[in-house]
């Protein structure tokens, strides 16, 4: 019975090329429009590590003036004093600190063709945590998190560039003037948003480098991220910073379970209590846990305006289908003689219904495909608009967008068609078979 | 016309009808909103700034010296560059500076020694030229000395307004103060009065108090500077820079008025104008289609009823009347809803995001746009309708 119905369907199709035509470029306006802002939204919205974004958590403590609250509540990054406190703690799984900044990196053989690239500190959990992807090596170990060892992990642009994209590990590269060894090196990686450190500019660059935490002390680099500080360094300089209450570094752990949660929760609260013997957190402690998800959306992640656009799109969507339905009506009734006909022959009101809605959502296909189709060539479009400041293109085509075109297609074909198709149900036969 | 006979055979279809209506009511509750925004961030793109481009351009360039070659080199070069720059034909002055009447970045700023909350403002470091080379007036006080920039003294300047946040009416030069990064600063010198500045501006645009700014003795970076010329020169001194700048084989380099840097920053803006534009073209001519289609449906299930009243006597305008009245009241039913969905709409977009607001006029002038584009949807369908021969009424097929 079903082909029966694709069969009559296209044959209507045919003998009705204007109107089809209509309805299905109104379909496809449609369509492209809410596709396009769809694909937008769970773009930023979408879980960019769903095995681990469960047990990934944030830490945040209130480490600000006692007289007067940070901006944002609490300090949205910790000091690299409280860093290295709460690091020591054996609770989680996996932890580790991070922050971006910039250094002069250049082959051994060939100081002189240094060149200023980003880098980011973190500790060797790092990779594992946020599934970094090696080609050559791999992280280092927690041993090697030691101030003490130039160990670093180059991505594969820089291993193109420095070493021509052969293994590198064990080669020696120079970063502010130092020897460091090369232990791993990372396939071509970036994550549509950068995650562990959206504060600022969720969708920018992964960084080229990676070097141990506490390397960055030493090197004497000054964090390149937003900062503040509500007191004075007790030094001039980027050795105050490291000293003072300059927050800057995100700290993620990696905890399984409610017990490990408040397991960890205690720790930190004890180490709040234990620091209030000094200036240093002086407020009332309020230590944050918050999970990877969470902690995306706090940093606008998606953006509310992808979020009323996603809104507009699909009432724009809604008012398409709506257009539609008169067109969908003279369709159905300039042949209501052959229902009439149909249902002289048996058929029920049930069955000439469902040969209307399959009539309606084969056009909507139709219109579906021309509007996936407008909705890509759109998205490159906003891509390219992009390209000069993130140099790589955020928006992709995935299978995402493919269903979420589809199902705004027959959603649209849906609401476009039940009307006419009810009303077409609803003929008496006898008046059209009287009148041949 | 009578509108009698036209309302009731509607009413006698009131689905059909309705689902018209309603879309041109959420067509218009959308296109209301997207003019909003269009109109909002054409205001941003538009505004002036205040400063004539005739006097003024912007230069930026990076050193061709690498980093490892050595801080002294590079300070060497850029002081050669700057003095270089000034000596050229027709510039008046020039000041190191991260002055830009579009910039964005903000510190904020308290009286010191107290608990009030910090009051944002626009911060601009500049060095010991700028006040004379992008004229400014102070009416208390005195600009910065070359010390005082070399050294990155714990002093700033503000403009008047900003001070009266602070600190009420009365006079501000040695009032401290503490920014955002728990420094106390002196206050040395006051501006009269200062065109509202980048986002700043955008508060005194809407109403709020705007012209917040404060000045500080410092050379963040030597590779933007701002020139002044000769009025007159503008165009000639450009080519200079541009000439200067590329026998000096620098880096990179823009040179720009400040209309150019305005369009630079806003990029997004235009991008939101696009697509909004884009999205109220749509729907109106999805719009467009529906009431075509959906009227010329209607024409074809009246048309032995148009023979009949034909061959009694109608002439073709009655016929073209009665359709074009059907559609227009159709629409203007609605427009009405959609008018009160453009506000629902808007409440909701302000709720989610920071939207702009839509007024009377907006939704008004959408309405009318609309009722134009519907009334010329509707036209074909009842031209059409009224060249039916009054023959078909006597037809039996």
């Amino acid at each position: 019975m079903l082909g029966y119905y694709f069969f009559l369907a296209w044959k209507n199709i045919r003998r009705t090329p204007g109107n089809s035509l209509i309805v299905v470029v109104g379909i496809a306006l449609g369509v492209a429009v809410s596709t396009l802002f769809s694909t937008i939204y769970y773009t930023y919205a979408r879980d960019p590590i769903p095995e681990k974004s469960g047990s990934l958590y944030h830490v945040r403590m209130d480490s600000w003036d006692p007289k007067v609250a940070h901006p944002m509540g609490i300090p949205p990054r910790l000091t690299y004093q409280d860093t290295l406190g709460i690091l020591e703690s054996n609770i989680p799984v996996r932890q580790t600190g991070s922050y971006p900044s910039t250094v002069l990196i250049g082959s051994h053989n060939e100081p002189n063709r240094a060149r200023r690239e980003s880098v980011r500190l973190c500790n060797s959990d790092f990779f594992a945590m946020f599934d970094v992807p090696f080609r050559y090596g791999s992280a280092w170990t927690t041993a090697m998190d030691d101030p003490d060892e130039n160990v670093a992990v180059i991505d594969d642009t820089l291993n193109q560039r420095l070493f021509g994209g052969r293994n590198s590990v064990g080669e020696v590269v120079t970063i502010e003037g130092r020897p460091f060894r090369v232990v791993g090196v990372i396939e071509p990686w970036q994550p549509s948003i950068r995650y562990y450190d959206a504060l600022l500019l969720p969708t920018a660059l992964v960084e080229r480098v990676y070097v141990p935490l506490r390397r960055g002390s030493a090197l004497r680099l000054s964090p390149e991220t937003y900062s503040l500080r509500w007191k004075q360094d007790p030094k001039e300089g980027t050795e105050g910073a490291y000293m003072g209450e300059l927050v800057f570094i995100d700290v993620w752990v990696e905890l399984h379970g409610a017990d490990h949660i408040a397991a960890y929760k205690r720790f930190l609260d004890g180490y709040a209590a234990d620091q209030r013997r000094t200036e240093h957190f002086s407020r009332p402690i309020d230590n944050r846990l918050t999970p990877l998800l969470e902690y995306m959306r706090e940093c606008k992640c998606p953006p509310p305006e992808a979020a009323a656009m996603m809104l507009v799109a699909d009432l724009v969507l809604l008012a398409c289908a709506l257009s539609l339905i008169g067109l969908l009506w003279a369709r159905f009734l300039a042949r209501s003689a052959e229902s009439s006909v149909r249902r002289a022959l048996g058929a029920s009101r049930w069955d000439i219904f469902a040969q209307h809605i399959i009539e309606c959502q084969v056009v909507a296909l139709g219109g579906g495909i021309v509007g996936l189709g407008l909705a890509v060539v759109l998205l490159q479009a906003i891509n390219m608009h992009y390209m000069a400041v993130h140099t790589y293109e955020i928006f992709h085509v995935n299978g995402a967008m493919i269903a979420c075109a589809l199902i705004a297609t027959s959603t649209a074909g849906l609401v476009a068609g039940v009307y006419p198709a009810y009303r077409a149900c609803r003929i008496a036969p006898a008046w059209h078979l009287k009148l041949q | 016309m009578e509108l009698g006979p036209i309302v009731r055979a509607m009413l006698t279809n009131k689905p059909r009808f309705g689902l018209i209506a309603m879309q041109v009511a959420i067509t218009l509750a959308i296109v209301a909103n997207c003019v909003a925004l269009i109109l909002d961030a054409s205001v941003k793109m538009t505004a002036s700034s205040g400063f004539d481009d005739e006097y003024f351009i912007h230069v930026s360039f990076a050193c061709p010296i690498p980093e490892n070659g050595g801080a002294e080199a590079r300070d060497a070069w850029f002081r050669q560059t700057h003095e270089e720059l000034r000596q050229l034909a027709d510039v008046q002055l020039l000041s190191v500076t991260s002055f830009d009447p579009w910039q964005d970045s903000r510190g904020t700023m308290k009286p010191a020694s107290t608990d009030i909350e910090k009051v944002p403002a626009t911060e601009i470091a500049g060095d010991e030229a700028l006040s004379k080379t992008i004229g400014l007036k102070l009416d208390e006080g005195r600009w910065f000395s070359r010390d005082e920039v070399q050294s990155r003294a714990h002093l700033v300047i503000v403009t008047r307004a900003f001070g009266r946040r602070l600190f009420g009416d009365g006079p501000l030069v040695g009032k401290q103060v503490e920014d955002f990064n728990g420094d106390i600063r002196t206050i040395i010198g006051v501006v009269s009065e200062l065109r509202a500045l980048g986002s700043i501006g955008w508060a005194a645009l809407h109403g709020e108090d705007g012209g917040a700014v404060t000045f500080i003795p410092m050379i963040y970076t030597n590779e933007a500077v701002v020139v002044r010329v000769d009025p007159g020169k503008m165009g000639e001194v450009r080519t200079r820079i541009e000439t200067y700048l590329e026998r000096r084989s620098v880096a990179a380099s823009r040179v720009a008025t400040f209309s150019e840097l305005q369009r630079r920053h806003f990029a997004p803006e235009r991008l939101m104008v696009s697509i909004m534009g884009v999205l109220a073209f749509v729907l109106l001519f999805i719009a467009s289609l529906g009431i075509a289609g959906h009227t010329s449906f209607s024409v074809t299930e009246r048309t032995r009823q148009i023979g009949v009243r034909r061959a009694l006597g109608a002439s073709t305008n009655d016929i073209l009347g009665y359709f074009l009245t059907e559609s227009g009241i159709v629409t203007t039913l609605g427009l009405v809803i959609g008018s009160s969905l453009a506000f629902v709409l808007n409440a909701a977009l302000l709720r989610i995001y920071d939207s702009a607001k839509i007024s009377a006029p907006i939704v008004t002038g959408s309405a009318l746009l609309l009722w134009i584009v519907a009334l010329g949807a509707a036209l074909p369908p009842a031209l059409r309708a009224s060249r039916i021969s009054p023959a078909i009424a006597t037809r039996n097929v």
